[in-house]
């Protein structure tokens, strides 16, 4: 006996043709011999056969068990699944493309949303302990400010409570001017106080950094460079350490850079320790440092709310004066990372229960495409049913294709979401911080992949069970009647279309929500002309100005230069833009007027301005006069301050704006009138228009204005010039013209008033127009979804309609019918969808301006939109039915 | 269906095992031999002694090699291995026990 090699396992797949063949010719063998056998028993050579083939059982299940046993069945029969899923898929392109589309968008859009939310809340910064980094804010509502800053002061003494924080440290941002050998430049500082690199956790990449020590008065001044700057300014040479920069006119040492990928606060380029004097730590209310300390382990949010109003309480003892009792001062405590989210969360959230809604309706679509594709497929189930295949090996087979479809799906959303997150990172309109660099990650990917399973699953399961419940012999019989599970099935499929269109509804309603508020807002009038106006601010180094007179110089010949060039309507400079974010509010009394204990405190915005400013936004003028001439710088070095009587001390003049007047001097004059606000007393000399200041949908803000060469302050200020031309073109004219006067002042932050605007609505239009994308979306996968069920009922009932024409309706009867059927589906989701809407509005509320979300036009035309989109949808099959010839229908089946 | 096959498949190892053990033969000559030595008692589905042997052939019991047949015609032959008659033995051995536990369970009744 020759002894061939073994089977081993898995031969059966490896070597299938030789495996098959040799099984065929052993199983041959053996039905000859029987035949013989039978053949000598006395049989004929057809019976002996007969009984031969008898004996032997079912020749192809005893293959099939014979490769069971060799071979790695499960794979050959997921691929044998998949290949004919596959075949299946290619042979109805409608239903494959639909359905891939539906899947690859709702998942790409739910990628590039995660991304996003990802993004914002969850890994702001590369830090260790992130989450234990807590933000502690001034809340002080009588002079309504919230979640301010703190005082060097404060900071200081926050950060001796190691009781509750490991380590602490206070920062704030600054614009310095570098003077450098060949250029002047605008850096972004962040000036520290306290152990702020040990916070982060930080290395240098290169040097060292500055802890505690070198904030003490009199030392030498140091910095620390970011990684980026670092290559800017000095192309990356190591040298930079021990080498000095010039900043303000004053020299700092180079100590050290850091890493790439560590960069708080963002967008600083250089970090320097902040000079605390004595001073500074008793001004109390000169709120510009921002705390953050991390949180000892074991210290709950109760706990250290607890402890920061006992820390407060001991401030308001030991500094009376600096925490009158009307402030309302306290501290606030929160994590970093929703500090960063800000007022991002809400819209975040929205989005995401709008993305589920979507991904709902598309899973509802689909289910439905399966369902009626499994009924058009039943004989082919029937016919596999009665050649002996399981329930089992039914169901597996359509959740295999299922699964394909979904892989496809999933691959398809993938790339989608990729290329959607990088539009939507480039969003012009949104400037928020923590947007800038988004990108899919690890997290995305998993998130995705399991909604991809869970799609295929929930799609591929509903159809599979009900079409491995049909008895073969309904389906064989060919039953007129239509074995389609009729009334149950139906009625499902009705019931996800009114589910589809019901949560379309809701999403229509959203985004048309945010529409019609986005549009109430853009048409608010901010109070002054933005078109053709172009901002930009200005820095000076002060060591060239250092006093205000001279600095008043400065900008009066800058002023003057800029009036000379012809285009330029009107040029002026303020002290806090309208929607660039700077703002400063003070308390102020009214000379005359004592403020009775139970008024609220009043306070206004202080803004100072210099040349043009009224003329060049457009603000108009309501009564009095503009600053001009006479209102001269105070000459204070004559006077005796200390004996003088309050209401002989020399007065400035200031213009207040309408909101002002209305509220403090309603009907009466205030032009004459007397308050003391910040700086000497000022005589109101005129009121003008009142302005929005950052959020248009909020009412403008009492507000001061002051005049240059009267009052000044050490912030750049920004130029506002009124011109036809460009922003470019205004910038260059404007930048050759400072070179002129003072080359080392630097224009930066260059943008049309509009674009400020534009910003501050960002977020909004961001939310909105996802929102109605989704809103569009869903209506699109709803019409797919109603199309395809009523298309399907049509096919059903055909003998049904059949019957009816023969009996004598009229083909518009029968349209009419059909169009009556989709709408009654579409009244009753109209009806689910409103309700729904009605009860999850207020997720929305932080969008909504102006418009009430039970607006009844809101409603109408929602629902109108909905119907005449359902009827579009429904009219085609409606006509088919209309057309259907009797005797056809009823020949058939 | 399926039940029965299981609860025939040790069986009918066993049966093929003792067969083969008597002397190789191919497919056929094992179901005729227990057809014969069973008095037609048990009348196994012919087509189920293959997947019957490719298991046990798996199992290193028995092994395969093709070769000529009394009438000159090509078939595959099957042998008995060491390991399948110490296997035969052992099990030969349990169903001796087996059905003397159920002949004295009986026979108390």
């Amino acid at each position: 006996m020759i002894s061939t090699r073994r089977f081993t396992r898995g031969r059966a797949v490896v070597d299938r043709e030789g495996f098959a063949k040799e099984l065929d010719e052993e199983m041959r063998f053996h039905l000859e011999m029987e035949t013989a056998a039978n053949i000598e028993k006395g049989m004929s050579p057809d019976e002996a056969r007969r009984e031969a083939l008898l004996a032997f059982g079912g020749l192809d299940r005893a293959k099939e068990e014979c490769r069971d046993e060799n071979g790695l069945r499960w794979l050959e029969i997921l691929v044998k699944d998949v290949r004919y899923g596959a075949r299946l898929l290619a042979r109805s392109p409608g239903f494959t493309i639909a359905a891939v589309l539906t899947l690859a968008l709702s998942i790409g859009a739910n990628t590039a949303i995660f991304s996003f939310v990802n993004a914002v809340l969850l890994r702001p910064l590369a830090v260790a302990g992130l989450d234990r980094l807590v933000v502690v804010y001034d809340e002080l509502p009588g002079l309504n400010l919230k979640k301010a800053p703190m005082s060097a002061g404060e900071a200081a003494d926050l950060s001796q409570r190691s009781d509750l924080f490991e380590v602490a440290a206070a920062y704030r941002e600054a614009d310095l001017t570098l003077n450098g050998t060949d250029e002047t430049r605008r850096v972004e500082v962040t000036v520290t106080m306290g152990r702020f690199f040990d916070l982060l956790n930080a290395r240098p990449q290169l040097g060292r950094l500055y802890g505690l020590e070198e904030s003490q008065e009199g030392r030498g001044q140091v910095v620390v460079l970011s990684d980026a700057f670092w290559r800017s300014v000095a192309g990356g040479d190591r040298n930079i350490i021990g080498s000095t920069l010039d900043l303000n006119g004053k020299r700092y040492e180079v100590i050290g850079v850091l890493p790439p990928e560590l960069g708080f606060p963002k967008q600083t380029q250089v970090w320097m320790p902040a000079l605390v004097t004595s001073d500074a730590l008793q001004a109390r209310m000169r709120l510009d440092m921002s705390f953050v300390g991390r949180l000892r382990p074991g210290i709950a949010p109760e706990q250290l709310s607890e402890q920061l109003g006992v820390e407060a309480s001991r401030w308001h003892e030991r500094f009376p004066d600096g925490y009158k009792s009307e402030y309302g001062h306290t501290l606030v405590g929160e994590p970093l990372v929703d500090s960063l989210a800000g007022p991002l969360r809400p819209i975040l959230l929205v989005l995401m229960a709008a993305v589920v809604l979507v991904l709902l309706i598309a899973c509802a679509n689909l289910a439905s495409l399966q369902m009626v594709r499994a009924t058009g497929r039943w004989k082919e189930l029937a016919v596999r049913t009665a050649l002996g295949a399981g329930r089992g090996s039914i169901i597996r087979q359509l959740l295999t294709e299922s699964l394909v479809l979904a892989m496809l799906g999933g691959i398809a959303g993938l790339l989608l979401g990729l290329g959607l997150v990088r539009l939507l990172s480039g969003w012009s309109a949104v400037q928020q911080e923590a947007l800038k660099n988004v990108q899919l990650d690890p997290n995305v990917l998993a998130f995705t992949l399991v909604i991809t399973l869970l799609a295929a699953l929930l799609l591929g399961l509903i159809p599979a069970f009900r079409a491995s419940r049909v008895d073969p012999q309904d389906v064989l019989k060919e039953s007129a009647h239509n074995s389609s599970g009729g009334a149950p099935q139906q009625r499902l499929l009705q019931a996800g279309v009114v589910i589809q269109f019901a949560l379309a509804l809701t999403l229509l309603l959203a985004s048309g929500l945010t529409l019609a508020s986005l549009a109430r807002l853009i048409a608010v009038d901010p109070g002054f002309q933005a078109e053709r106006v172009t901002t930009m601010k200005i820095g000076t180094n002060p060591s060239n100005y250092p006093n205000g007179i001279v600095l008043s110089a400065f900008y009066d010949r800058l002023l003057e230069r800029l009036g000379g060039i012809p285009d330029f309507e009107a040029a002026g400079l303020v002290g806090g833009l309208p929607f660039s974010g700077d703002k400063n509010s003070s308390p102020f009394a009214i000379e005359g007027r004592e403020k009775r204990s139970n008024e609220p405190e009043r306070h206004a915005n202080i803004r100072l301005v210099a040349g043009d400013y009224f003329r060049a936004m457009g603000i108009p003028l309501l009564r009095g006069r503009m600053f001009n001439r006479s209102d001269a710088p105070l000459r204070l070095e004559s006077l005796d301050l200390e004996s003088l009587d309050p209401s002989e001390f020399p007065r400035i003049s200031v213009i207040i704006d309408e909101s002002m007047a209305k509220k403090y001097f309603d009907g009466e004059d205030p032009i004459g009138k007397v308050i003391q606000h910040a700086g000497p007393p000022g005589v109101i000399v005129g009121v003008v228009g009142a302005v929005r200041d950052g959020e248009l949908g909020q009412e403008a803000y009492p507000t001061v204005y002051y005049w240059h060469p009267q009052l000044q302050w050490g912030y750049p200020m920004s130029l506002v010039v009124r011109s036809s031309f460009p922003s470019e073109s205004v910038a260059e004219l404007a930048r050759a013209t400072l070179q002129e006067i003072d080359p080392s002042a630097v224009a930066f932050d260059i943008a049309p008033m509009e674009d400020l605007i534009g910003r501050s609505l960002g977020s909004r239009r961001l939310a909105m127009a996802v929102l109605t994308g989704f809103a569009g979306l869903a209506l699109l996968l709803a019409v797919i979804g109603i199309y395809g069920v009523i298309s399907h009922g049509v096919s059903q009932r055909r003998h049904e309609i059949g019957i009816r024409i023969a009996l004598g309706a009229r083909p518009g009867a029968i349209s009419g019918m059909i169009l009556r059927n989709g709408l009654a589906m579409v009244a009753v989701g109209a009806v689910l969808g409103t309700l729904l809407f009605l009860g999850v509005w207020r997720g929305l509320s932080s969008l909504v301006y102006g418009v009430e979300p039970n607006d009844p036009w809101l409603l109408c035309s929602g629902i109108a939109l909905l119907g005449a989109v359902a009827a579009f949808a429904s009219y085609w099959p409606a006509r088919r039915a209309a057309g259907v010839r009797p005797m056809e229908a009823l020949r058939a089946e | 269906m399926e039940e029965r096959t299981d609860l025939l498949q040790g069986t009918l190892d066993m049966l093929i095992l003792k067969t083969v053990a008597l002397g190789p033969t191919h497919g056929w000559g094992i179901s005729q031999r227990i057809q014969q030595i069973s008095r037609d008692v048990l009348r196994v589905q012919q087509g189920s002694l293959y997947p019957a042997l490719q298991r046990l052939e798996r199992q290193g019991w028995i092994e395969a090699s093709w070769g000529t047949s009394e009438n000159n015609r090509r078939a595959k032959f099957y042998e008995i291995t060491d390991v399948g008659r110490r296997r035969l033995a052992e099990e030969t051995e349990s169903w001796e026990r087996l059905s003397a536990a159920v002949a004295r369970i009986l026979q108390t009744a």
